[in-house]
């Protein structure tokens, strides 16, 4: 039992630096990037742009507009 | 009574599919649903089963439709999609949810920029 409470309190001791320790967060200088492994051929993508604009426009089941009105927004 | 209940529950059915489209501009809106660099729509956040369904016809369709121009383009259906999400993904207004190669949801704030990523060139 006393032994029990002694490791008790040892191990409180012991946790006591941590959990009083303070966490503070600094926000990163440079912008964060995010890396993407993406693999497409950027002449594969060129030649594709101008199809699948006119698959979207043609095909507003499958791609369908906000409410607000279907003016790209950048 | 039971006519009453009857009718009022025809009204109920008939009223659904006419609130089915506006359920998914909702979710989007909300961010719970929105477009994957991939092409697809994904979900963010937990949708009801309505939410669910529609997003999942969505991207039958465009499944379908990725196929159809890649085989007609000698391209995978893979690259069909990445190119469209690019598109997608450069419509994604402020407030929505959008996910991007790195499998993690966020959502535009305002003042970013419509979140393209840089492969789309």
């Amino acid at each position: 039992m006393t032994r029990t409470t002694a490791l008790r309190l040892g191990a409180a001791t012991l946790l006591l630096p941590v959990t009083a320790s303070c966490v503070t967060v600094r926000p990163p200088d440079k912008p964060i990037e995010i890396n993407l492994n993406v693999k497409i051929e950027q002449e594969v993508l060129v030649r594709l742009q101008r199809d699948v604009d006119q698959l979207i426009k043609n095909n507003p089941d499958a791609f369908p507009q906000q409410p607000e009105g279907g003016v790209p927004r950048q | 009574m039971t006519r009453i209940l009857a009718m009022l529950g025809a009204a109920l059915l008939a009223s659904a599919p006419a609130a089915a489209q506006p359920a998914l501009g909702q979710a989007r809106a909300a961010g719970q649903v929105g477009e994957r660099y991939d092409g697809y729509l994904g979900l963010a956040a937990t949708a009801d089963a309505s939410v669910r369904t529609q997003v999942n016809a969505v991207n039958i369709k465009r499944r379908a439709l990725y196929s159809q121009l890649a085989s007609s383009r000698g391209v995978a259906p893979g690259d069909v999609g990445l190119t469209a999400g690019c598109e997608l993904l450069g419509r994604v207004a402020v407030g929505e949810a959008y996910l991007l190669a790195d499998n993690r949801w966020r959502r535009r704030t305002a003042g970013q920029s419509a979140p393209v990523p840089d492969y789309c060139g």
